[in-house]
């Protein structure tokens, strides 16, 4: 025991804590070293002051004001923070799901091909106003038809009105109608309407179809496109015409309906001119003599009968146009609305896939180049590690020395 | 803890004001005394324990019962104590000993001291102050164990308990805090 741990000591031994050996060693220790002595009852008389502080009484409004606090808290308490950060934390939740919604959507419309996206536009938005457009346009060509050839026929009568004025073979009238139509079952679509025209006489002018999205893997994804031009006798155009418009959805349909009758008259008038002109020529040629004359006369004879023939032919071609009417028809193969998301799904997988590839492949490139260079620089580095090592050892010998 | 103790602690975990006021009413001189010697004024003392003692009425669901909860209590005390040092020690504190620097030159605080006023002093008194002054300058970890043990006498073991650490960390945190209050009075009879 010295003087140096008299620190240690002093403080315990006042309180009592030394055990037996260290208090009588520190008690010894007091007896003999004046100093320590008088720190120790200086230390004393300072425990025994402080103990013998007076404690403050409490202010007299601390219970009342405390009191006030505790309700508050206690008010706080009901609004339960808990069920607040619940709430928070669904609120959260929605948020995220309507956001990972709204990515969702984007991705999958800016991953749609581009074919598809322009349909289906098409049949969500526009389609009921193209449908109207095409009303439109139809009452127009009836309108003008109408006006054209100034017989009184009621506007709102349609293309039945039409129908029985042809009935009457009063009005040489040419029909022809635009459908696009879109399916999800190709050859039902493609096949009744090559029934339709074999009921009804008519022929196949045109056809033509192909794979306008072909997946080789999988034969049934692929996408069909076709476009038939068919004749049909003009007594049955509006019946096939519609029969084809409920086969399946309409993307587009348009009749166009051309009044030829005036032409076809006058057509009809110059053969009737020609062919009196023809006759009289002919009984001018019985009374002539001269061979001179008789030449002249021939000459003009025929220049009439081709003229007459090629009327002829041309009221032929008039006759057959509007004999049958023409329909010209698109069929257009798409995937049906649910199997899309699908499809959309396997191009993100499949782009990730390509994706994931893709880095592994760098990865794997670039550890490759790496490790190539690295070998193509090992002599390089043997003579720099030749040099440097010695060097570093020897600086680091000197820096060691001098400390 | 007596039983009483237990269903006040189990009724103010339902929220009851009432229950819990009853639970705190035992301590709260000893913990106000605490903040007081801690914080040495009255108002910083007076808001600290009550910001301490609503603390406790906010967390008493976290009290399992592992120790008394007088010590519970007492440590949160301090603990709120020591926050509120921590916090306001840069900026709100003025040293009465520092030179203040202006365009004049230095000059240092001068404040009337009530304390000495030999009309009003008895020598207990005096001596009372003196120390009160010399426990607010040591730091407040050697603070906390002397107002802890010497004035409100707890044992070593509570202290530990409410300190949080062990019984040797005490004794010799005690014997430390011992020593440099006793050099600092010992400066100031000199002086």
């Amino acid at each position: 025991m010295d003087c140096k741990s008299f620190d240690k000591f002093s403080s315990l031994y006042i309180d009592d804590v030394l055990s037996k050996e260290e208090a009588i060693e520190y008690e010894n220790h007091l007896k003999h070293c004046e100093k320590c002595n008088a720190a120790h009852k200086n230390l004393k008389t300072i425990v025994t002051c402080v103990n013998q502080m007076q404690e403050i009484d409490l202010p007299s409004s601390f219970n009342n004001t405390l009191r006030e606090k505790l309700r508050l808290q206690a008010n706080k308490t009901e609004y339960s923070p808990k069920k607040k950060w619940l709430n928070l934390r669904l609120v959260k939740g929605i948020a995220a799901g309507v956001l990972v919604l709204l990515v969702t959507a984007t991705t999958y419309s800016s991953f749609m091909p581009n074919q598809f996206r322009g349909k289906s536009m098409l049949m969500t938005d526009e389609a009921p106003t193209e449908a109207n457009y095409a009303a439109e346009s139809e009452q127009f060509i009836d309108d003008k038809v109408i006006i054209n050839e100034d017989v009184a026929f009621n506007a709102n009568d349609q293309m039945s009105t039409m129908a029985t004025a042809e009935n009457f073979s009063e009005f040489k009238l040419i029909h022809t109608g635009n459908i696009i139509i879109e399916t999800t079952d190709f050859d039902r679509v493609y096949n009744s309407v090559l029934q339709l025209v074999n009921e009804n006489n008519g022929y196949i002018q045109q056809s033509e179809s192909f794979y306008r999205h072909l997946n080789k893997e999988n034969p049934k994804d692929s996408l069909r496109y076709a476009n038939i031009t068919v004749r049909i006798p003009s007594g049955t155009f509006k019946g096939v015409f519609n029969e084809i418009e409920s086969l399946d959805r309409v993307i587009s349909r348009n009749t166009h309906t051309e009044n030829i009758t005036e032409t076809y008259r006058d057509t009809e008038t110059q053969v009737k001119n020609l062919e009196i002109q023809e006759e009289r020529l002919q009984e001018i040629l019985r009374k002539a003599d001269k061979v001179e004359d008789l030449l002249k006369i021939e000459n003009e004879l025929s220049r009439i009968r081709l003229e007459i023939n090629r009327y002829k032919g041309t009221l032929k071609s008039y006759d057959r146009l509007v004999e049958m009417s023409t329909i010209h028809l698109e069929i257009n193969e798409v995937k049906p609305s649910i199997l899309k998301i699908q499809t959309v799904d396997e191009g993100i997988w499949g782009k990730a896939k390509n994706n994931f590839i893709q880095s592994v492949n760098a990865i794997i490139m670039t550890g490759q180049k790496s490790f190539v260079s690295l070998f193509g620089l090992l002599p390089h580095l043997l003579i720099i590690s030749a040099l440097i090592v010695p060097l570093g050892w020897y600086l680091l010998k000197k820096y060691k020395k001098g400390r | 803890m007596s039983q009483e103790e237990i269903s006040l602690i189990e009724e103010s975990k339902q929220g009851d004001i009432e229950s819990f006021e009853r639970l705190i009413e035992p301590y709260q001189k000893k913990a106000f005394n605490i903040a007081y010697r801690m914080l040495g004024n009255l108002e910083d003392a007076n808001d600290v324990t009550q910001e301490a003692l609503i603390k406790i009425y906010r967390s008493i669901n976290k009290f399992k019962g592992n120790s008394r909860f007088s010590t519970w209590l007492y440590s949160i005390v301090t603990n709120s104590c020591i926050d509120y040092i921590r916090k306001n020690r840069r900026g709100k504190v003025i040293y009465l000993d520092k030179d203040y620097e202006t365009e004049e030159g230095n000059y240092q605080l001068e404040i009337p001291d009530n304390n000495n006023s030999p009309e009003i002093l008895l020598e207990r008194k005096e001596t009372q102050y003196i120390i009160h002054d010399a426990i607010n300058q040591l730091t407040y970890e050697h603070k906390e164990v002397i107002i802890l043990r010497d004035i409100e006498g707890f044992s070593y073991q509570e202290i530990s308990e409410i300190l949080k650490c062990s019984e040797g960390t005490v004794k010799s945190r005690i014997s430390r805090a011992r020593s440099s209050l006793r050099i600092l009075i010992t400066e100031k009879l000199k002086a």
